[in-house]
C-alpha cells in the first residue's frame, strides 16, 4: 500500500559503485582495493546519536565474528573526519568511520538525504551488491549471509 | 439502514484511528525511590519530511529539572522536537522515582500528514542513571519509534516500557461525527 513512498537501495546482483572515501585519520579506503573481499557499508545519519550509535556498537560487539569471516567494514556518512574520530574513539569501534563529503558516494548507492539514510550494503568478493537494506537489520543476518 | 450506515461511520473512524501518538509507561518498581535521568532523541533518517514531537505529561516522579540540550529542542513540560537539524537531544533529571514513569509523545507534520518517503525520524528514549549510564536492565536505546509514511512505529523496546496508542485527530473528528449523526438521527426520527 505505501510502495509508492520506498526509495529502494541498489538491487542485489548489481555492480557496486567503485569510490575512494578518506576515513577519520584521512587515510583514503578505495572499493577496487578491496575486491576479494566481503564489504559491508553502513549508511547512518548522525555521530552519537541514539540509533546509530547502538548499530555501529551492535557491529563492534560481533567483530570477532566479522573478522573470522575476513569481512571489512565501515561507517559512512557526510559528517567531518573530527566528529567521526570522536564518534569512533569514544565507542571504540574497531572498523573506520568514512567521510563522505557532499554525499557524493551516498548518490551512488542512493542512500543521500537531508541526512544519510540508514542502509546497510554487502559487496561481494566480486564487487556485486550481495545484500541491500533499509534500516537496522540484524547483525545475524549479515554474519548468515557471509557463512 | 441509515443507523446501520451511521454506526458503521463512527466504528470505523475508532477502528482506523492510527497513531499518532503514545502514552509511554515503564516500570520503574526496581528503581522505586531513586533519581534518574531521561534521554530523549528525535533526530532526522534522510527523509525531506518535516516532523515534530511533543513530549508532556510526565507522571511517576516527584518532580524533574530540565538538563542539557542540544539541536531543535523548545518549550519546558510539553517539550517540543524538530527534525531540522541532528542531533536533536534532551536530558531531564527525574527526582523520586515511583513505580512506574510515564509520559506522552505526540508526533505532526509532513512525516504523518503528508509523507514523501518512508526512511524516517526516530524518536528514542533512553533510562539513565544520575551518573548518565544506563540503567540496569534497560537497553540504549530504551525505546525506538520510527516515525515515516504517515504513520509512528514501535521498531524497540525493553520490556519494562507498555505502549497505549493515542488515535489519530482526524480520526477522532471522524468518530465522533459519526456518533454526533447518531444521535441527531435518533433525535429526530426516534424509534
Amino acid at each position: 500500500m505505501l510502495s509508492w513512498l520506498i526509495s529502494d537501495p541498489l538491487e542485489v546482483g548489481s555492480h557496486a559503485p567503485e569510490f575512494s572515501l578518506p576515513d577519520e585519520r584521512g587515510a583514503t579506503v578505495s572499493l577496487r582495493e578491496l575486491r576479494g573481499r566481503n564489504v559491508v557499508l553502513v549508511w547512518y545519519p548522525g555521530d552519537d546519536t541514539t540509533v546509530c550509535r547502538k548499530q555501529l556498537c551492535e557491529l563492534r560487539d560481533e567483530w570477532a565474528e566479522l573478522t573470522r569471516r575476513g569481512v571489512a567494514v565501515f561507517g559512512i556518512n557526510p559528517q567531518s573526519a573530527e566528529s567521526h574520530a570522536k564518534f569512533r574513539a569514544k565507542f571504540g569501534f574497531p572498523f573506520p568511520l568514512l567521510v563522505d563529503s557532499g554525499q557524493r558516494v551516498g548518490k551512488l548507492y542512493r542512500t543521500h538525504g537531508i541526512v544519510a539514510k540508514r542502509t546497510v550494503y554487502v559487496i561481494g568478493p566480486d564487487g556485486r551488491v550481495r545484500y541491500a537494506k533499509r534500516g537496522k537489520p540484524a547483525v545475524s543476518d549479515v554474519l548468515e549471509l557471509l557463512d | 439502514m441509515m443507523r446501520a450506515f451511521l454506526t458503521l461511520l463512527a466504528m470505523a473512524g475508532a477502528l482506523g484511528a492510527a497513531p499518532v501518538g503514545y502514552r509511554v509507561i515503564v516500570d520503574t518498581a526496581a528503581f522505586a525511590g531513586t533519581d534518574a535521568q531521561v534521554e530523549f532523541q528525535f533526530n532526522p533518517g534522510g527523509t525531506p519530511d518535516a516532523a515534530t514531537a511533543e513530549v508532556s505529561a510526565l507522571a511517576g516522579i516527584a518532580s524533574f529539572t530540565n538538563g542539557p540540550r542540544t539541536g531543535d529542542v523548545t518549550g519546558s513540560n510539553p517539550w517540543l522536537f524538530g527534525n531540522s537539524v541532528l542531533p536533536n537531544q534532551l536530558f531531564l533529571n527525574l527526582t523520586g522515582l515511583g513505580a512506574l514513569f510515564s509520559f506522552q509523545v505526540v508526533f505532526s507534520g509532513d512525516a504523518i500528514d503528508n509523507p514523501a518517503e518512508l526512511d524516517g525520524t526516530a524518536f528514542t528514549m533512553t533510562m539513565r542513571d544520575t551518573g548518565g549510564n544506563v540503567l540496569g536492565g534497560f537497553s540504549e536505546p530504551s525505546l525506538w519509534l520510527e516515525v515515516s509514511g504517515g504513520a509512528v512505529l514501535p521498531l524497540m523496546q525493553d520490556q519494562q516500557i507498555t505502549l497505549s496508542e493515542i488515535p489519530e485527530p482526524r480520526a477522532m473528528i471522524l468518530m465522533m461525527s459519526g456518533l454526533l449523526l447518531l444521535a441527531v438521527r435518533r433525535r429526530c426520527f426516534p424509534g
